[in-house]
């Protein structure tokens, strides 16, 4: 039997909008009605399917079917005018926005001093501009005299400044790491993803021109680029080094350096260094192992040079894994990158106040 | 997870092999340690009884146990009934150890586990065995061993008379002394 | 109390042997003479030589120099002011496992040599006199004495086999105290 306040819901929407938990039939009273002829033929001739009690732990019987009512009168409002619950809703579609006054507190809010037109040119997409354009052709405006520069010259140039500043930063930080791996953690700092999120904690989100919201990743990307090379046409390259320093390379805190460069042969890697340091010949020990008749076998490998001294050791399941992760630690013992790394000095010389005790001039 | 990471993870959840060699042990005393390799309570990562990190044990020797003085295989007994009247019996020590070198020992720890579901998989990584002989392929798992509660004893028939003559003696007999 | 002292402490088994009370009446002979008649042992103190010279046996008692001189031990004077005990002196936990040790107090029997010839203090003695049983039954040592108990009147030899198979066994030294001394108080 079911409820007549449930049949009414059941009649109000169609049965493709219910979700599985909306949709019950109490199969245990219909055995009951049934029970003379085993029930077959009423389950035969029954033409809505027949759908299993789902326990719910969260929603008692008592609320069960008012709540099934709310969430079908949703569903049905929801389906009539989808508009109003469709997100996002974009602040600078309100009626109060003020985007001169944004701009002009976006670029305080950097703690830099911005020329007002470079940081507009910054943050104007081009699709902006072609959004704006049809509109006013619509209306009938003649467009030729609409002057607005997008901010691909500014994001080119942004991009070469932000490189150069974070090479300059990991030659005075990380020195003994390779160019090749200062050219992949530069690479990883101002990839896509990674700038994506730098903007987004700085709120660009409404405060860039263009024409789809939210905007894409590499719209993102090309702003905060366009953002520093309007800051360095505005306050030079010293401002733009800090500003870079700040926002973009401290981004490697808490991060090894070591897993974002990948070598792909770290064995003849190693070897190469070790000739030019005097090491070679070096040759891999198994220092420790456990369960080796095991599928929990464990090998701990050692490295040592031509002295017999520990270069460095490596884990692994198996010995060639641990062979190469030995080899990594030597690379990372050469580089001087090994885990626990001493911090990267971030604030610049004439700043008034120590804020960090650093350990890493100690080693230096 | 990086490469670093992950062997890090290996190495650290790995299970080690530990050996015990059981002459002139006492079993009881040597289910302690023996069970707290089993539960993994010696290593630093251990939080609880309900941690997953116990090590493997090969126990050898296990006919050369040695119970407390006096009677004690005597008057230790194990008790077990089939369920049916009657079916009580009650095996003393030097009967279970005559019967299985090995089921001493094993009791012992099975005993000494914390009474949960985990106590079955964790006697899986306990191997008794009677004498020094272990499976070939055992041999090359073992890591390391577990030190004994007690020196094994030395008989005195197992010193050579240098030995027991030139060992430092207390006392001088007095004089006229006649040894017999 | 006597019960406590008794080596039944030790959880032996214990059964009165009548035979073996009658087997010992047939001894009659002292224990000196039958150590004057010895020859086996070769490290005596006075030595005693048997010769024959036709038909006559000649008995003659030589003091040689004790095979024992160059090995004793310097031992320290002892805090307590035990004189004269090497035990004592000597400041060691002895253990029933140390059979080199105990060996220097038994005679090649297997008995415990009295007090007049160690030098040892009364507790000592005692001391040492379960130790030596211990050895014993934990089979490091080899005794060629049968062990008489007399207690509460009755005479009780120890059973020269047990029931059981001869497994190993360890001892705790610390239950000599609770012999020496009593039970330990349980507060």
């Amino acid at each position: 039997m079911i409820h007549p306040l449930r049949r009414a819901v059941l009649a109000a929407v169609p049965f493709s909008q219910h979700g599985s938990r909306m949709l019950t039939s109490f199969s245990a009273v219909g055995s009951l009605e049934a029970s003379r002829d085993g029930g077959l033929m009423q389950r035969m001739a029954r033409t809505e399917p027949v759908l299993h009690l789902i326990p719910s732990r969260n929603i008692h019987y008592w609320e069960r079917e008012y709540k099934e009512v709310l969430a079908a009168r949703k569903k049905k409002e929801m389906a009539a005018n989808p508009e109003r619950y469709t997100r996002p809703n974009p602040r600078y579609a309100f009626a109060e926005w003020n985007y001169k006054a944004e701009l002009y507190a976006f670029g305080k809010r950097l703690g830099e001093e911005f020329d007002d037109g470079l940081l507009r040119e910054a943050l104007t997409d081009q699709s902006y501009i072609h959004t704006e354009r049809e509109k006013q052709e619509k209306l009938g405006i003649d467009t030729s005299a609409l002057e607005i520069k997008n901010n691909q010259e500014l994001s080119e140039l942004g991009a070469q400044v932000t490189k150069d500043a974070l090479l300059q930063f990991f030659q005075k930080e990380i020195p003994q790491f390779p160019a090749e791996g200062h050219n992949a953690l530069s690479k990883h700092l101002t990839s896509q993803q990674t700038l994506t999120e730098i903007a987004t904690n700085l709120g660009f989100k409404d405060i860039i021109l263009c024409a789809e919201y939210p905007p894409s990743e590499e719209t993102y990307a090309r702003s905060f680029l366009a953002i520093v090379g309007a800051l360095q046409k505005s306050s030079g390259d010293e401002r733009v080094e800090k500003f870079v320093i700040d926002f973009v390379a401290s981004l490697l805190c808490g991060k090894d350096i070591n897993e974002i460069w990948d070598v792909a042969r770290p064995w003849h890697m190693m070897v190469d260094i070790a000739k030019q340091k005097g090491l070679y010949p070096v040759e891999p020990r198994l220092i420790r192992e456990a369960g080796r008749n095991t599928i929990h076998a464990v090998y701990v490998v050692g490295v040592y040079d031509k002295d017999k001294q520990l270069l460095g050791k490596g884990i692994g399941e198996t010995l060639d894994i641990a062979q190469e992760m030995a080899a990594r630690d030597v690379l990372k013992e050469f580089f001087k990158t090994k885990d626990p790394m001493p911090p990267f000095e971030f604030q610049s010389a004439n700043f008034p106040y120590k804020l960090v005790p650093h350990v890493r001039n100690i080693h230096k | 997870m990086s490469a670093t990471k992950r062997v890090q993870q290996w190495l650290t959840f790995t299970r080690q092999w530990w050996l015990f060699d059981a002459k002139w042990q006492d079993p009881y005393k040597s289910a302690t340690v023996i069970t707290k390799y089993l539960k993994g309570g010696h290593k630093p990562i251990f939080g609880g009884g309900h941690m997953d990190c116990g090590d493997h044990v090969v126990v050898i020797n296990s006919q050369d146990i040695a119970l407390r003085g006096g009677d004690e295989w005597y008057y230790r007994v194990y008790f077990h009934h089939t369920g049916y009247p009657g079916g009580a019996t009650w095996t003393k020590a030097w009967e279970l150890h005559k019967i299985d070198p090995t089921m001493i020992l094993w009791k012992a720890c099975y005993k000494e586990l914390d009474k949960n579901w985990s106590r079955r998989g964790r006697m899986l990584r306990l191997h008794i065995f009677k004498d020094e002989k272990i499976p070939v392929d055992i041999i090359p798992n073992i890591t390391d061993q577990i030190p004994q509660l007690r020196a094994v004893p030395k008989r005195l028939k197992d010193y050579s008379q240098e030995e027991i003559e030139k060992f430092p003696k207390l006392f001088d007999f007095p004089k006229e002394h006649v040894l017999d | 109390m006597a019960g406590i002292t008794s080596p039944l402490r030790f959880g032996l088994k214990h059964f009165v042997s009548k035979t073996a009370m009658s087997n010992l009446k047939l001894k009659p002979l002292s224990a000196l003479t039958q150590r004057s008649l010895s020859t086996t042992c070769a490290c005596y103190v006075k030595q005693i030589d048997v010769t024959e010279v036709g038909d006559q046996i000649v008995i003659e008692a030589k003091i040689v120099p004790s095979a024992r001189e160059k090995y004793i031990a310097k031992l320290p004077t002892d805090p307590t002011g035990c004189k004269g005990c090497p035990l004592c002196r000597l400041g060691l936990t002895v253990r029933h496992t140390d059979v080199l040790i105990i060996n220097q107090f038994i005679n090649s029997k297997g008995k415990q040599l009295p007090r007049e010839i160690t030098g040892l203090c009364m507790e000592q003695h005692k001391r040492m006199d379960y130790l030596i049983v211990m050895a014993e039954k934990a089979g490091l040592i080899d005794r060629d004495v049968v062990r008489k108990i007399e207690f509460k009147g009755l005479t009780y030899y120890e059973p020269e086999e047990w029931e059981e198979p001869n497994y190993r066994k360890y001892y705790d030294e610390t239950v000599i105290n609770e012999f020496l001394y009593g039970p330990r108080k349980r507060h």
